[in-house]
């Protein structure tokens, strides 16, 4: 591994030098486009090198080119055509002569050209941030504003909108617009997650391009002409694939909106936490927008190793469950935390070896698991997690719908079967050979240990968030935190291991896992632990072999994971 | 999808002549650089609209309008007032203007029909659809019926000409409804020119052309739109 | 460098803090003797030219001409509330004495077509509030105003405005979207902008393709 890393150094990156605003800027001649494939790099990207962001709506790094909202227009110098003895005109002292480009009919009036579907030319001079840019730029934000309602007031997308930002970094204060307003279909009902408000679009086609480039279901289009240009669906097919949600994000205007965040909460009062989503094994990385303890809704983040931009609409809607009235937020068999520490690791301690059976749900994080693998080495306890598996599909959407199953695996807690060992611990149960049970959060009535089984038990310890089946047997009770309210990490199907952090508190009394879980193997064991994520996550990867390849830190995670041998 | 292709009438027509001729002989119809032949779409006030075949340059815009074998003459005795002479995309020209062809000052009347003068000219021959336009029309409505179509044929892919486009018209419309400012005339340029060389096809200079030249040509006329108190609402609007 | 600021060395007798207390019983005595016309309420005391204290809450305290009152939300001229519930307020209050209730998709149908939405609940809390008048600034929709309270049962003959902003405990000084309403009154709108967009819509412009009816409140 480590030799094979060593010969694969960087392939030497080809650049060119080109001009922003007078700067010589060295740019890598090829760039990757939407689906990866390196082709030569436009002026838009050079100027991103040089720290000179260009405005733009319908341009995207994950989708195709359209260069149709002509908001990165820029003024750019270029170097003349071939003379006659095929070499370009040359300024007296010989270097190349580089002409401001102007209209070929029209030649006191600067031409612009599109940054996003322009290619750099050896030589080029960029005029970024020139009179003749900014008045382009003025220019196109009061076409797009002419026929805009200005209803910021009652648009969820204020306060992340493009055209607000662009208008007050690069737009006028006025208008000489003196015309009556085109007026387009609002509130119309797209799908069943979408609606739609023609109005404010500005026609920048990404939802389109994204619903058949990326989503692979060409639902989108446009209607009409002219500045009665409208986005559609086809009749009343509704706009209802499992990426919808997407063009909610896509569009930098509030067009497209979600029907399930529509007039909940401001935008700027959300506080934004880098989280993942736990719906499935794929791990998609995203952005909570929580406001004092309720959270409002989940964003993909960006991890090109993981899920790009995008994130699925089921795993983007899946978070009411964490808000719900009936979380389990107080211990039960004990009066308080500390007491009911004591009473289980107690009765842990004089629990014959081998009479205990763990069950470290695949929901839980790495860290958890690890703590539950330490305590079945002690208490020679057979371990199992339960399988979940769903539809999956090509793009994001996976058939495993736990979050850690690898994690689970390479810790140890389960088999390369989750679930294979069901069966074994029932029938333990059954012949009286297994007396005590854990469980952190799954329902092991659905997987063969019915309620009967449970209550052969002895000791039954549960650890949950909803209630369930499983928790109303449970002789103690431990009520556990979601994964927006704790951190920890998550090992993905690819292997991906991935942190996320704390958006909320936990209901009532309920503490993250991994925290009394802590307590528990500490009392058990005998062995101090690391009672910080940070340290236990070192102190895992120290001892878990396929973190330990990768000399993984919790700090090495960094925003977007590492991937292991899985 | 198959490959599909849509011949313009007036290649056929070039094709016919070079098929028979041969191209050496073609080649020597019409003047230097701008050979062969032509088809004028011939339309507005003239006695005689319809399609004539000329050889390019060798005949000139007077006599398109005014021959016997062309156009006849401007309709109903009345005086020119404006030619467009390739297409209702291309600038106006207005009459009487006298233009600099090598050394001599040409009258517009005496500019011969080809590609090569036109473009000297600052308009273009175009598709080769001449619209003559007398001077019984008010030069305002006429470029508002132009801003019509350009409005209405915009396809809205990009935003300079999918909002400017109806912009214009808006404006115009206004302009011929009793609703003309002083500062329309500015107004009007100002959009024009923001549409002009930054969209994706060539129909942002196809309908911002005709605005600036009509605007640049016959600016009393766009003034004077606004003090002409007959076609107003009110008399007192300012 | 830190500046060392020494105490100030008491004697026995300032320690004794009778000094201070006789002290403050002179003024009080003197207010009681005093024989000048109080000018703060000058107004007030027709009869008893003399007076230093308010009989309140029959006699109200005069408020000086700066105050600028409360805030309160309006309604318009047709009865329909103003606010949108854009929280631009909230964001702006400097001791976050507002707060705002957004109403959700399933929310109550805004009063004026096309403002598509008005707040669930409306709160300030008055006694956080610092009537700095930021949230009348931001208000987009002119939706908020300061307005000068009056008290309860007020009768104009006898009582001037008073700042009468009173509660028997915290929750009732904490003043929803029904109560700030019905104290702000009615703000005459001159542009109506909502209704005129919606009107405008429906006269202006004919659209060139009606779409399939697909409101989402169907």
């Amino acid at each position: 591994m480590a030799e094979e890393t060593q010969t694969e150094a960087p392939a030497v990156v080809e650049t060119m030098v080109v001009k922003v605003d007078g700067r010589e800027v060295e740019v890598p001649k090829l760039t990757e486009d939407w689906q990866g494939n390196l082709v030569p790099t436009t002026v838009l990207q050079a100027c991103k090198h040089a720290g000179n962001e260009i405005p733009h709506y319908c341009y995207h790094p994950k989708l195709p080119v359209a260069g149709n909202c002509r908001m990165c227009l820029v003024h750019v110098g270029m170097p003349g055509r071939l003379g006659p003895d095929g070499k370009p005109p040359t300024n007296e002292d010989g270097s190349l002569k580089i002409d401001p480009m102007v209209l070929p009919y029209e030649r006191q009036t600067p031409k612009g050209v599109i940054g996003c579907a322009t290619n750099l030319v050896p030589g080029m001079e960029i005029y970024a941030s020139s009179p003749e840019t900014k008045q382009m730029r003025e220019a196109v934000l009061e076409s797009l504003l002419i026929n805009h309602p200005l209803d910021c007031p009652i648009c969820d997308q204020a306060g992340e909108c493009k055209l607000q930002e662009y208008s007050s970094e690069h737009g006028q204060s006025e208008s000489s617009f003196a015309e009556y307003k085109v007026h387009k279909p609002k509130k119309v009902n797209l799908g069943p997650r979408i609606i739609l408000d023609a109005e404010r679009c500005v026609l920048c086609t990404r939802c389109i391009r994204f619903s058949r480039d990326i989503a692979d279901d060409d639902a989108l289009g446009i209607v009409n002409r002219g500045s009665y240009n409208t986005i559609s669906t086809f009749l009343d097919t509704p706009f209802d694939n499992n990426y919808t949600l997407n063009t909610v994000d896509l569009c930098p205007v509030g067009a497209l909106t979600s029907k399930d965040f529509r007039f909940q909460m401001r935008v700027w009062f959300l506080k934004e936490t880098r989280s993942l989503c736990s719906s499935c094994g794929t791990g998609c990385n995203t952005l909570i927008g929580s406001r004092e303890n309720t959270m409002y809704r989940y964003e993909p983040r960006e991890n090109n190793a993981v899920n790009g931009p995008w994130m699925c609409d089921s795993g983007r809607l899946n978070y009411k469950w964490i808000g719900r009235e009936d979380r389990l937020s107080e211990v039960t068999g004990a009066s308080g935390w500390a007491t009911a520490i004591i009473e289980i690791s107690a009765k842990l301690e004089e629990a014959q070896p081998g009479s205990v059976a763990i069950i470290g749900g695949a929901r839980q994080t790495n860290e958890e698991l690890y703590l539950l693998k330490k305590l079945a080495n002690k208490l020679e306890a057979i371990t199992d997690s339960a399988p979940r598996s769903g539809q999956g599909d090509n793009l994001l959407c996976c058939p495993d719908k736990n979050p850690n199953s690898a994690g689970s695996r390479l810790i140890g807690i389960a088999n390369e079967d989750l679930g294979s060992r069901f069966a074994e611990i029932a029938q333990g149960i059954e012949a009286g050979t297994i007396t005590s049970l854990i469980v952190f959060g799954d329902d092991v009535t659905k997987h063969g240990i019915d309620e009967t089984l449970l209550d052969k038990l002895d000791l039954l310890v549960v650890s949950d968030i909803l209630p369930n089946a499983t928790t109303s047997k449970a002789h103690y009770l431990l009520p556990g935190c979601a994964h927006t309210e704790k951190r920890g990490t998550f090992t993905s199907v690819k292997g991906q291991v991935q942190k996320f952090m704390k958006a909320l508190d936990g209901p009532g009394n309920a503490r993250p896992e991994w925290e009394f879980l802590h307590e528990l193997a500490e009392n058990t064991t005998g062995q101090n632990g690391f009672s910080t994520i940070e340290g236990l996550f070192n102190q895992m990867a120290e001892e878990v072999e396929a973190f330990k390849d990768k000399e993984l830190t919790w700090a090495s995670l960094g925003n977007e994971g590492v991937t292991v041998e899985i | 999808m198959c490959p599909t292709i849509v011949n313009n009438v007036e290649t056929l027509c070039n094709v016919k002549h070079i098929v028979e001729m041969g191209a050496e002989q073609y080649t020597k119809l019409g003047t230097p650089n701008n050979t062969g032949t032509r088809l004028i779409s011939l339309s507005g006030d003239v006695k005689q609209p319809g399609y004539f075949e000329i050889e390019t340059g060798k005949v000139t815009l007077g006599e398109l309008i005014y021959d016997e074998n062309f156009g006849g003459g401007v309709r109903d005795g009345n005086g020119l007032q404006a030619i467009i002479p390739g297409g209702s995309s291309s600038k106006v020209l207005r009459a009487g203007e006298t233009f600099p062809i090598g050394e001599d000052e040409v009258d517009l009347l005496d500019v011969p029909y080809d590609f090569d003068t036109l473009m000297k000219i600052g308009t273009m021959s175009g598709s080769g659809a001449i619209i003559v336009i007398d001077d019984s029309r008010n030069i305002v409505e006429c470029l508002a019926n132009l801003a019509e179509f350009y409005a209405h044929e915009s396809c809205g892919q990009c935003t300079p000409c999918r909002e400017g486009s109806l912009w214009m018209n808006k404006a115009l419309h206004r302009m011929t409804h009793g609703g003309a400012r002083t500062e329309d005339a500015e107004y009007l340029l100002h959009i024009a020119q923001n549409i002009q060389g930054r969209t994706v096809c060539a129909f942002g200079e196809a309908c911002s052309w005709p605005v600036l030249s009509f605007v640049n040509k016959f600016k009393h006329e766009f003034e004077a739109k606004s003090l002409n108190t007959t076609d107003k609402e009110t008399a007192s609007t300012p | 460098m830190a500046k060392e600021v020494q105490r100030v060395k008491l004697s026995l007798w300032e320690r004794l803090f009778f000094p201070t207390l006789i002290n403050g019983f002179k003024v009080t005595l003197g207010h009681f003797l005093s024989f000048k016309k109080s000018k703060v309420y000058e107004h007030k005391n027709k009869t008893n030219k003399f007076k230093t204290t308010l009989n309140y809450p029959e006699e109200l305290w005069s408020v000086p001409e700066g105050f600028r009152g409360a805030p309160y939300l309006v309604n318009d001229q047709d009865g329909s509330t103003k606010c949108v519930s854009c929280q631009l307020c909230e964001f702006v209050c400097p001791p976050k004495a507002i707060r705002i209730t957004p109403p959700g998709i399933d929310g109550e149908d805004a009063h004026r077509e096309g403002a598509e939405k008005m707040p669930e609940d409306f709160e300030i809390n008055m006694l956080r509030c610092i009537f700095c008048g930021f949230c009348e600034e931001v208000c987009p929709e002119q939706a908020i105003f300061l307005a000068k309270d009056y008290y309860e049962g007020y009768n104009e003959k006898l009582m001037n405005r008073d700042y009468a902003l009173t509660g028997s405990n915290r929750e009732e000084m904490v003043f929803h979207k029904d109560k700030l309403l019905e104290r702000g009154g009615t703000h005459h709108d001159r542009i109506k902008k909502w209704e005129k967009k919606t009107q405008d819509a429906k006269e202006q412009e004919s659209f060139p393709v009606t779409m399939a009816e697909k409101n989402i409140n169907d």
